[in-house]
């Protein structure tokens, strides 16, 4: 049950025919019983004619012939920069394209901070990692692995510091 | 050439490959409605005639992107619609002091007189309401667009289409039965 001045708020729609039938039996049996949405109802029907009384002037002659000319100077220099604005572009697009685009903001925004956070807390992980390579077995794990080429440079550079010092 | 052999869809896919032939005929078929559109809301034959080109320019520029997932004559309302809008943004508001009082309802007063009176009155408050008011009172009045179909011109959704048309109408009713000639019972 609506109030009175939600009955009167929609009385526009029930003229235009935009409503549901039961709606429009509401409002139909409302109006019969109650006077000031009926004047509501009564001045809707006579705006309809006053509106209609505005005039409109013709067409301006060479209309056509004045957008054309514009449109072959643009078929002509198709180079000319066409500025891009993203206010127009997001008015352009679907919602759903629009829903996409902030889910993409989001999810770059989220990635970024955890893809950062992880590079701050990385400083700690070297310390670590050195750590395990001293643990028997993980050796591997060190910056310079048994048999590798740091490895095979830093034995040959202690072996020349050994011979200097003799 | 007629309206089923090239339908206003195929006619602006056409322009988008680059077919000014097609673009000339969407102009030419749909002028006279932009222009009715563009002067109702506007008021002015200078502003109305820039909306219009302006409409069919960016139009043009967007033919190569329109894809027929939307009726043309929905699209195009939406491109005028948001021109007019940005229109008037750009414009003073007109006072309601204009309004010309009720014409002279003695006998030898023509009738063509009095209609222009009243048109001018309509014309006034019609431009005392706010843009997205007088757009949803043009579209529903003299386009006959259902809230739909308002709604997508205004890029908003059915029920804000219906509270601008109940608003709009409400402040015309309120603005016009100053004027004994139009609500006398």
């Amino acid at each position: 049950m609506w109030s009175c001045v939600r009955y009167r708020n929609r009385v526009g729609a029930y003229l235009d025919g935009e409503m549901s039938l039961k709606q429009s039996k509401a409002v139909a049996a409302h109006v019969a019983r109650c006077k000031a949405c009926r004047v509501t109802l009564e001045d809707l029907r006579r705006l309809a004619p006053v509106i209609h009384a505005l005039e409109v002037p013709p067409v301006p002659a060479g209309l056509v012939d004045h957008v054309m000319a514009l449109a072959h100077t643009r078929a002509i220099c198709p180079q000319m920069p066409v500025t891009w604005s993203p206010l127009e572009w997001w008015r352009m697009v679907s919602a759903p394209l629009r829903l996409a685009a902030c889910a993409t903001v989001l999810l770059a925004f989220f990635l970024g901070i955890t893809i950062g956070r992880d590079v701050f807390f990385s400083g700690n992980r070297q310390a670590t990692t050195a750590g395990v390579a001293s643990l028997d077995g993980f050796e591997w794990f060190d910056q310079t692995p048994p048999a590798s080429l740091g490895s095979t440079y830093l034995m040959l550079a202690s072996n020349d510091m050994k011979g200097m010092t003799r | 050439m007629s309206d089923s052999a090239d339908s206003d869809e195929l006619l602006v896919q056409a322009t988008g490959w680059g077919d000014l032939k097609s673009f000339e005929q969407i102009v030419e078929r749909h002028q006279t409605w932009a222009w009715r559109v563009a002067y109702r809301f506007i008021g002015n034959e200078d502003d109305a005639a820039d909306i219009v080109q302006e409409a069919f320019l960016r139009l043009l520029d967007a033919s190569a992107r329109y894809r027929p997932t939307a009726k043309f004559r929905t699209f195009f309302y939406r491109i005028i619609s948001r021109l007019c809008l940005d229109r008037a943004k750009k414009k003073q508001p007109l006072y309601l002091e204009t309004i010309p009082d009720a014409p002279d309802p003695r006998p030898g007063v023509s009738d063509a007189m009095m209609r222009h009176e009243a048109a001018v009155a309509v014309r006034s408050a019609l431009d005392a309401l706010p843009p997205n008011q007088r757009m949803a009172i043009v579209l529903r009045y003299y386009e006959d667009l259902n809230y739909e179909e308002i709604a997508s011109a205004l890029e908003t959704t059915t029920k804000a289409a219906e509270r601008l048309l109940a608003r709009g109408r409400e402040r015309l009713r309120t603005i016009l039965e100053n004027r004994d000639d139009f609500f006398h019972y």
